[in-house]
């Protein structure tokens, strides 16, 4: 998939996109795919990528947790932040989703076996890092966003149009399917209630993911609503308004 | 084919994550992928003890690793000490009369079923 075309990426595109990455591996594997989702096999059974720790160059105020090694195809995994990780294996793995990500929607693989001739440039939306072990510059994207202007409005570029309200990447709207598919997230609609934060939490525990990745997502399959500034859980706008106006 | 090589081609094929071969053979999923992409700080291959738990982990032949890793098996080990003379003997050969000794004892142990 070509980059000028990711900014039309939808989220329905997007679920169908990891949706059908999960069906590979099943059918692959022989396994069901349940929570948590196996992301790092999905990454190396289907999308047939490697992972390898080393690491990277980080600027002033910056955090970059993992970048993608195109030309070696694997997800390198950022040494420094080893403690992180971890500590928080939900972080692990939605990193892992975001670089899958990049794989799969982002980067025009036809290219990724050509050497990039000198003084041509990554496109602007793409940060570089070193790999201090590769001894070779790969490509961080996105992340870079948070402290740098024309990453910034390049980020905001990708984003702009998109499905509202979230100001996320397609790589990250890529991991968040890919780690909570919206099969099981609807099981567990059934089961658990969804208004309740303890509920959330234990959503949380079972996919292995950040409570911040859950709201997100949950919020993005219009299955709860939280109003701004308030931490209370509804199941859409429609109740929270309807309860706003019996008061 | 190297041993790092042949541990990622041996947990693929057994579907199991970093993660998942890590907590079986007890260590860290950071040095299991150190194992695999050559970047181990001590020493180039991992220990004895720890190539038994990923043989197991991983259903392989434990010897086959061991090898890999260029470490000698204990129980051939226990042999070379025992009988230097003949592991001595046997070094000395080129491979075409290897390939024949290892041949006449194949034709050997026919032979007695």
């Amino acid at each position: 998939m070509s980059r000028s075309n990711l900014r039309f990426l939808r989220n329905k595109v997007i679920d169908e996109i990891t949706a059908g990455r999960l069906r590979e591996y099943e059918a692959k594997t022989g396994e069901i795919v349940r929570f948590p989702v196996p992301v790092e096999n999905v990454v190396e059974q289907v999308l047939g990528l490697d992972f390898d720790w080393d690491e990277i160059e980080e600027r002033l105020g910056e955090e970059i947790l993992g970048g993608f090694d195109a030309e070696n195809r694997k997800i390198l995994l950022n040494e420094r932040h080893t403690d992180l990780f971890e500590q928080n294996p939900g972080l692990l793995r939605s990193t892992i989703g975001h670089e899958a990500g990049h794989y799969d929607i982002d980067i025009d693989r036809s290219t990724l076996l050509h050497p990039k001739l000198p003084g041509i440039e990554l496109s602007s939306h793409t940060a570089k890092r070193h790999a201090s072990k590769l001894n070779r510059t790969i490509e961080v994207l996105f992340q870079r966003a948070s402290s740098d202007e024309v990453a910034w409005q390049a980020y905001k570029l990708l984003t702009e149009g998109q499905d509202a309200p979230e100001v996320k990447s397609a790589v990250d709207r890529y991991q968040s399917a890919l780690l909570m598919p919206e099969w099981l997230i609807r099981e567990a609609s059934e089961r658990l209630d969804f208004t309740k934060w303890s509920d959330l939490y234990r959503l949380r525990d079972e996919a292995e993911v950040s409570i911040s990745n859950l709201v997100v997502r949950l919020q993005r399959l219009n299955l709860i609503f939280i109003p701004e500034g308030t931490k209370t859980l509804y199941r859409s706008k429609d109740e929270y308004t309807g309860q706003k106006t019996l008061f | 084919m190297q041993f790092s090589e042949r541990i990622r081609e041996l947990r693929k094929a057994k579907n199991l994550s970093l993660r998942a071969l890590a907590e079986a053979a007890g260590v860290s999923f950071t040095y299991i992928s150190k194992i695999e992409n050559d970047k181990l700080d001590f020493g180039d291959y991992p220990s004895e003890d720890l190539i038994g738990k990923l043989a197991a982990a991983l259903g392989a032949d434990k010897d086959e690793l061991l090898l890999l890793a260029k470490k000698v098996p204990p129980e051939i080990r226990e042999r070379l000490f025992e009988r230097p003379d003949a592991f001595r003997k046997l070094a000395s050969l080129d491979d075409a009369a290897l390939d024949k000794f290892l041949q006449d004892i194949e034709k050997k142990k026919r032979k007695g079923k």
